[in-house]
């Protein structure tokens, strides 16, 4: 599944959800990740003036060359969290591009000119045992759907991140990285077309 | 940011950060601040890092206040900056004008947000006039650097003390909420040890030398022209000596941009890798000093090309400038948006093509 | 409660919204003070039928937009600005009812100077003053009202007396002053703290309706957000921590004085 010139190409993201999702946090650990394989990254956060429940969104691109604009168009991948941000941000994907949904919010249609993946990362990682690690379940599985970085990086980021602030929910975030790592390679093997999730 | 971690490698910063880290780097040692988003980051970094790091923070009261504690820690002879959003900058003008009269020091970071009043929290670039007409009374004018990228909010900011303390005045960085709040990867090892020069003039009590006034206040209008020549002259010199810009693109390109910090992040991508082909030849002339400002460098561009279009996030402020150092030699159009909206590389292009096509 | 329709029971809300209250989704995070604070004033503009005769004076903080929610006139004013905005209203209006709406870092930061000099004045308008000892809109920085030891953003290590100073008690410096005709302070933390501040409130406009002068009541308020606290939790830190900073009460009353 991993694109062979994942790591020569310039690549585009929207991460969007409500404030509270860890979107910002998924956006920050994927840019660590990539500038410690030594890529240039844009991170551009933008929320609304709400501090909980409002919108929260992030536009990213990784790139080995110098990145000008910040601002992302047409993005390669979109990554929702709920479902305003679906409805907002579905239409703007690349033709071909990843649309990778937590579809525990949200109800993602299938067919049209994306590759679809929905993983009930809510869901899943309340199963864990909190659903604050449904970011890093995400983070997994787009991580291994694009191959944009390496999941070794994106753990050497999310180890790095959580030692730092707190260290009791590092291993959970690893764990949860892990899985959704997992799912994905496990979703190759098994055909999506027509399944609602992995 | 880790500054932990920050020796070395490139480290993922926000605008915001970068800025206060360079200060400390740069031998910043007094930050007073208050609240403003969108640039709180960087004075919870001062709240952090400079305390720790030897240097005093202070969270003022008002903005009125920060930017007088910052006239004092100046006069004491320390390097001192302020930060805040536009209309925290608004409020720091009279002090602003204090520092220009009395001749102090001092780095000031707008990262700015869309206004007038209260406004909101997206980036925009309204406060040129402000920043480069030195925005409060008086016959004065502030160094203003213009930030495109995270790298530049450290590198600018360093340079800042420098010219701040070269030239003994007032220097506003120009940043905007895009450039303040955005990540990218930044690189601090470059940053020489600090080398502030001697302050002979600064209050330090008088053991052993005649006593010093750090005053604005001339009693006759003789003192005082004598002090605005002073002023002007210094000017002059800064005009001589400090202008920086950037050019991008073809020698023999049609039309030429003129864009500065996040609007010329945009148009350098109209220049590079134009999201759609243009039918004629694109360059970009980006500004890094607002003032002084590069208008020789433009009006040898203005003899070359057809056509410039300025590119801001306001209603035009910039493009007056550029219109003054043209004067005339070719047409000078505009392009803007406001309200903390940004313009794509795609709306550019279309209005380039609709102008210049 | 039910009334019978017909053949149908259908229920009586005994909870409805005030109509002054506009019907809009809230902008503030669970366990906002604020909302309550809002519905307050919606109560007592009905109840006091004053809901035409009111101008309201709205802050910079979270509160900014406190003009979505209530169906009077409004005024923005500048950060910190209010009581100047309301002087010149009342001014122009005596006989209006005028109040603002503000909190700790909007009334005692950066507007300590405006509420002194209008509380001086014995500006006949009435201060309602949100206290939730953080600046709330901006990120969880230190507030004039942060309590000794509390962790904000800007005081990381929790605010040390001897940097940052104390918290200010506004109620208690303003009663310093000759000219406020009734200062208190109230909290929401259970309904009868709710029935109570409610009541200091309906007192402050009241005063302001008969001239009787300046008015302000404090109301201690969480920011579960920014205290990092569920708003239970919040309820509880008020109850037992904060309020013992600052008593809860009446801090002054003319009329009560006089009789
Ligand atoms: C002149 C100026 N300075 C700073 C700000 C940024 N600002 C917006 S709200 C606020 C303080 C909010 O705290 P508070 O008054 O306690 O109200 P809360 O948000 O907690 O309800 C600040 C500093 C501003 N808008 N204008």
């Amino acid at each position: 599944m991993v694109a062979a010139d994942a790591l020569q190409s310039e690549h585009r993201l929207i991460v969007a959800g409500s404030g509270g999702q860890g979107i910002l946090t998924f956006c920050k650990l994927l840019c660590s990740a990539a500038v410690q394989e030594g890529r240039n990254v844009t991170y551009l956060p933008s929320y609304g003036p709400e501090v909980r429940s409002g919108t929260a969104r992030c536009r990213v691109i990784i790139s080995p060359e110098t990145i000008h604009s910040p601002l992302v168009e047409e993005p390669d991948s979109l990554i929702v969290f709920n479902q305003s941000s679906y409805d907002r941000f579905a239409p703007t994907l690349r033709p071909g591009g990843l649309l990778l949904v937590n579809s525990s919010a949200v109800e993602a249609e299938e067919g049209g000119a994306a590759k679809v993946l929905a993983l009930p990362a809510t869901d899943l990682a309340a199963e864990m045992g909190s659903v604050k690690v449904a970011n890093s379940i995400l983070l997994g599985a787009f991580v291994s759907a694009t191959g944009v970085v390496s999941e070794e990086s994106c753990l050497d980021a999310l180890t790095e991140h959580w030692g730092r602030r707190r260290a009791d929910m590092a291993e959970l975030n690893v764990q949860a990285l892990k899985r959704g790592a997992e799912l994905v390679v496990e979703s190759a093997t098994a055909p999506l077309k027509g399944r609602k999730s992995v | 940011m880790d500054p932990s971690t920050g020796v070395g490698a490139k480290v993922l910063t926000s605008g915001n950060e970068a800025a206060a880290e360079a200060a400390i780097r740069a031998g910043c040692r007094f930050y007073a601040g208050y609240p403003i988003t969108p640039q709180v980051e960087l004075m919870a970094y001062m709240a952090t890092e400079l305390a720790a790091r030897g240097g005093v923070f202070v969270q003022a009261e008002s903005e009125v206040a920060a930017i007088n504690m910052i006239y004092g820690a100046s006069a004491a002879g320390a390097r001192a900056m302020t930060s805040s959003s536009s209309p925290g900058i608004s409020l720091k003008q009279e002090g602003i004008s204090y520092l220009a009269g009395s001749e102090l020091p001092a780095v000031i970071v707008n990262v700015q947000r869309g206004s007038p009043g209260l406004g909101n929290i997206s980036p925009a670039q309204s406060d040129y006039y402000q920043a480069t007409r030195g925005g409060g009374h008086g016959d004065y004018r502030t160094i203003t650097l213009a930030p495109a990228t995270v790298q530049e909010m450290c590198d600018l900011t360093y340079l800042a003390f420098d010219l701040a303390d070269n030239y003994r005045t007032p220097v506003i960085i120009l940043s905007d909420g895009m450039v303040g709040q955005m990540m990218e990867a930044v690189s601090f090892d470059h940053l020489p040890e600090p080398s502030p020069p001697p302050k002979p003039w600064a209050l330090t009590g008088t053991p052993g030398r005649e006593r010093n006034t750090v005053v604005s206040f001339r009693l006759t209008p003789e003192d005082l022209a004598e002090l605005n020549r002073r002023l002007q002259g210094r000017y002059a010199d800064i005009c001589r000596n400090e202008v920086l810009y950037e050019l991008a693109g073809p020698e023999d390109a049609d039309v030429l941009l003129v864009a500065y910090g996040t609007a010329a992040r945009i148009c350098r991508q109209v220049v590079e890798r134009p999201p759609q082909a243009l039918p004629f030849k694109v360059a970009l002339l980006r500004p890094i000093t607002l003032w002084p400002f590069p208008g020789e460098a433009l009006a040898e561009m203005a003899e070359r090309v057809k056509g410039i279009l300025v590119v801001e996030l306001s209603a035009g402020q910039m493009v007056d400038d550029v219109r003054l150092a043209v004067e005339g030699r070719c047409r000078v159009e505009f392009f803007g948006r406001m309200g903390g909206q940004v313009p794509t590389a795609s709306e550019t292009v279309e209005r380039l093509v609709g102008l210049f096509a | 409660m039910t009334a019978k329709q017909g053949e149908q029971e259908v229920a009586t809300p005994i909870y409805r919204r005030p109509p002054a209250l506009l019907d809009v989704l809230t902008h503030y995070c669970p366990g906002c003070g604020h909302g309550t604070m809002h519905r307050l004033l919606a109560e007592l503009l009905d109840e006091m039928g004053i809901r035409e005769q009111t101008i309201g004076v709205a802050p910079v903080g979270c509160a900014v937009v406190a003009y979505d929610y209530l169906d009077i006139d409004w005024s923005e004013a500048a950060h910190g600005r209010p009581p100047a905005v309301a002087t010149g209203l009342k001014r122009i209006h005596p006989d209006k009812v005028v109040f603002t709406y503000q909190g700790d870092g909007d009334l005692a930061s950066i507007g300590m100077a405006e509420t002194i000099h209008a509380a001086n004045r014995g500006e006949n308008i009435s201060i309602f003053f949100i206290n939730n000892g953080i600046y709330g809109m901006t990120g969880g920085q230190m507030a004039p009202t942060t309590l000794i030891g509390q962790k904000s953003s800007t005081t990381p290590g929790g605010r040390d007396a001897e940097d940052t100073g104390y918290p200010i008690r506004m109620c208690e410096l303003l009663n310093q002053l000759e000219a406020p005709a009734f200062l208190a302070r109230g909290t929401l933390t259970s309904p009868r703290r709710v029935r109570e501040t409610k009541r200091l409130m309906k007192k402050a406009l009241s005063y302001q309706m008969e001239k009787v002068g300046f008015s302000m009541v404090e109301v201690l308020t969480s920011c579960p957000t920014h205290w990092r606290m569920t708003p239970g939790e919040s309820l509880r830190y008020i109850e037992q921590t904060v309020s013992r900073v600052f008593p809860l009460g009446v801090i002054k009353d003319v009329k009560a004085a006089e009789e």
